[in-house]
């Protein structure tokens, strides 16, 4: 027997070329293959699952855009995995095979408005589909941007929300923390509360949403409220998983497994699962 | 149809062992399982073939989904990372004398892994493997294969070849091209059959593939698992999950015996700067199993993580893969759960939910 030419629980190799530091948690790292392109194509709202040995493989989703030359992932210290990825330094090799899932529909959202709305690290795959629509921005409607964290210390990539997205024709960004300090110009309170008082109407619109499972569920739930319908509600489910091609069950909600049939569900979709998270 | 005389057996066996690895059922201090056939030939491992215990206590999905497999090998050189994955030699395996529950279970196996994209692991193994499916014409206490229109006897295709084990033979047919390979191949030791007990065999086997599911007073068929599809949000909202958690250890055997559970961990292991990642078998009554890094677990609860295994087997796999269900009522679930924990006792308690 030989060896077999394409397995798809073996990863290719990536160069981490870029670290930053975004807040006291988080790094976003740039990753290139070692030929210095991106290490496969992929679309907005995908995943790829990163390889630490021995510390392990874990999958994130990629935050960078896929009309960039390189890959970034905004990650989290918080387990066995992350917790190598955070003592990397630039030049190191890591693991990386992908991409997994379906993806935000980006050809469907043409001509209309979008309404992202973001909740702490849930940002990073928001910002994958809010800057291929801002590069291809003739395609789209009014962008709204609304990024909520604890603190105005919690923000990833927050020069490119504070000083970017703003510049561009017809995207507004509304920033809203739990706590404020001093010199916070923006809103203080929780995104659902922050969202009444936007008040944006559902005409023609699409939301976008991602953060927490509770942030989730109160926002969505307000945006029924609004008018919104679930088909024109789009979200991100996160679980624990292992293989990425809907194999190793973990990810198994319903008749689905969010390493393939999502990450990315409607809220109408959700609606029709047995099982909530 | 063709005989080989059981005292033939071992010899048939030594001969197709330069093309095979075989495995067999196989009793060792009253246990009986799947072993390797050479070593049954060692005299002081105490080994008996063993063709007349109707299930081996643990499936033989191993051999296809190993309990533990090594995959790729890791190697760090400073930032340096290189992987490659490991070659798989040997033999193909034939494995001998499982039941046709058994048999069943790795087509749905085959649903789970062949599916795109195909896992390789498994792909390999299964090509390479040879199945000898032994006939039953009576059944345990615990089986209940038919309750998921298995057909005890044996269907005519699925395995490479059946045999009956009747008085002083094992009787032959082929299931595929490859089994008839091997009966034209090892020829000198079969034998032709007289019409009578062929006919015989055949008539038994029709009779018994058909017992259970003409029998409406055997309370299994009145518990129809389809009835658990039909009303999945109030059995899946109802309190026998509860009930049946407060017994749960949470010990997994039933995941870890059942032939078409298939929930797997990836892990790596590691000596320096080099190592090997492998994949083992993973239970989804475990409370890890789900939990996520940061700490956050979407089934927390003993009942949430019970009611997605039988709701896994009955509800959703049948949604995914055209209605198939994945049990085959082999009945080792509840034959090994120290707290009497079944299936068919799910689907009666289900089946008290509708009638309520």
């Amino acid at each position: 027997m030989t060896e077999i030419a394409k397995d798809p629980l073996l990863p290719g190799k990536a160069i981490i070329t870029a670290i930053r530091q975004d807040t006291e948690d988080i790094k976003t790292y740039q990753v290139r293959d070692v030929n210095g392109g991106k290490p496969f194509d992929f679309e907005p709202g995908q995943c790829a699952m990163l390889s630490l040995p021995p510390a392990g493989e874990a999958i994130f989703s990629i935050t960078s855009s896929p009309l960039a030359e390189m890959m970034e992932f905004s990650i989290k210290n918080v387990g066995r995995v992350t917790s190598e990825i955070h003592n990397l330094k630039v030049g190191d090799q890591i693991g990386i095979r992908g991409p997994y899932g379906t993806p935000f529909p980006v050809a469907d959202f043409q001509k209309d408005d979008l309404l992202f709305i973001g909740g702490g690290i849930g940002l990073a795959p928001l910002r994958s589909v809010i800057n291929y629509v801002l590069k291809k921005r003739d395609n789209y409607g009014k962008v709204d941007i609304v990024c909520g964290c604890r603190t105005c210390n919690d923000f990833v990539h927050y020069e490119e929300i504070t000083e970017e997205w703003p510049q561009k024709p017809e995207t507004d960004v509304h920033l809203t923390v739990d706590k404020a300090t001093d010199d916070w110009t923006g809103f203080e309170g929780y995104i659902p509360d922050y969202l009444e008082e936007l008040n944006f109407s559902p005409a023609e619109k699409k939301a976008i949403v991602c953060g927490p499972p509770i942030m989730i569920k109160f926002v969505v739930q307000q945006l029924k409220e609004s008018g919104f319908d679930p088909a024109d509600i789009y979200t991100t489910l996160e679980l624990k998983m292992k293989c990425g091609i809907g194999k190793c069950g973990r990810c198994n909600i319903g008749s689905k497994y969010v390493c393939k049939d999502g990450p990315v569900f409607t809220a109408k979709e959700l609606a029709g699962l047995i099982e909530t998270f | 149809m063709l005989k080989l005389d059981k005292n033939k057996l071992q010899d048939f066996l030594k001969a197709i062992e330069e093309e095979y690895q075989i495995q067999l059922p196989v009793k060792k201090a009253d246990q009986t399982d799947f072993c390797n056939f050479e070593d049954t030939l060692k005299p002081n491992k105490g080994l008996e073939i063993d063709l007349n215990t109707r299930l081996s206590v643990k499936s033989p999905k191993s051999y296809l989904f190993p309990r533990s497999e090594s995959y790729l090998e890791f190697k760090k050189d400073n930032e340096r990372l290189d992987f490659k994955l490991k070659e798989l030699t040997g033999k193909a395996n034939l494995i001998f004398g499982i039941r046709n529950c058994d048999q069943e279970s790795f087509k749905i196996l085959d649903k789970v892994f062949l599916q795109e994209p195909v896992d390789q692991l498994y792909k390999r193994r299964r090509n390479s493997t040879i199945t000898v499916v032994a006939r039953c014409l009576e059944q345990s206490e615990t089986c209940f294969c038919q309750l998921f229109e298995i057909e005890p006897a044996g269907s005519e295709t699925g395995a490479d070849l059946y045999y009956y084990n009747y008085n002083d033979g094992l009787y032959f047919t082929a299931g595929s091209d490859q089994g008839e390979l091997i009966l034209s191949d090892y020829s000198q030791y079969f034998k032709s059959v007289e019409p009578e007990i062929e006919k015989k065999l055949n008539q038994e086997a029709n009779q018994f593939n058909g017992k259970i599911t003409a029998d409406s007073d055997n309370p299994l068929m009145q518990n129809k698992p389809e009835l658990l599809y039909d009303n999945k949000e109030a059995i899946f909202n109802s309190d026998i999950w509860q009930e049946l958690a407060n017994r749960c250890l949470e010990c997994g055997i039933c995941t870890y015996l059942c032939p078409t559970c298939h929930c797997y961990d990836i892990q790596d292991y590691s000596a320096d700067q080099s190592g090997e990642r492998y994949r083992c078998w993973d239970s989804c009554l475990f409370s890890n199993f789900t939990e996520m890094a940061h700490g956050d677990n979407p089934r927390e609860e003993t009942y949430q993580r019970l009611r997605q295994r039988f709701f896994h087997k009955l509800v959703y796999f049948p949604e995914e893969q055209e209605e198939s269900l994945a049990c085959v009522g082999c009945g080792r679930c509840l034959g090994s759960c120290p707290v009497n924990i079944d299936i068919t006792e799910v689907l009666a308690l289900a089946g008290g939910v509708i009638n309520d």
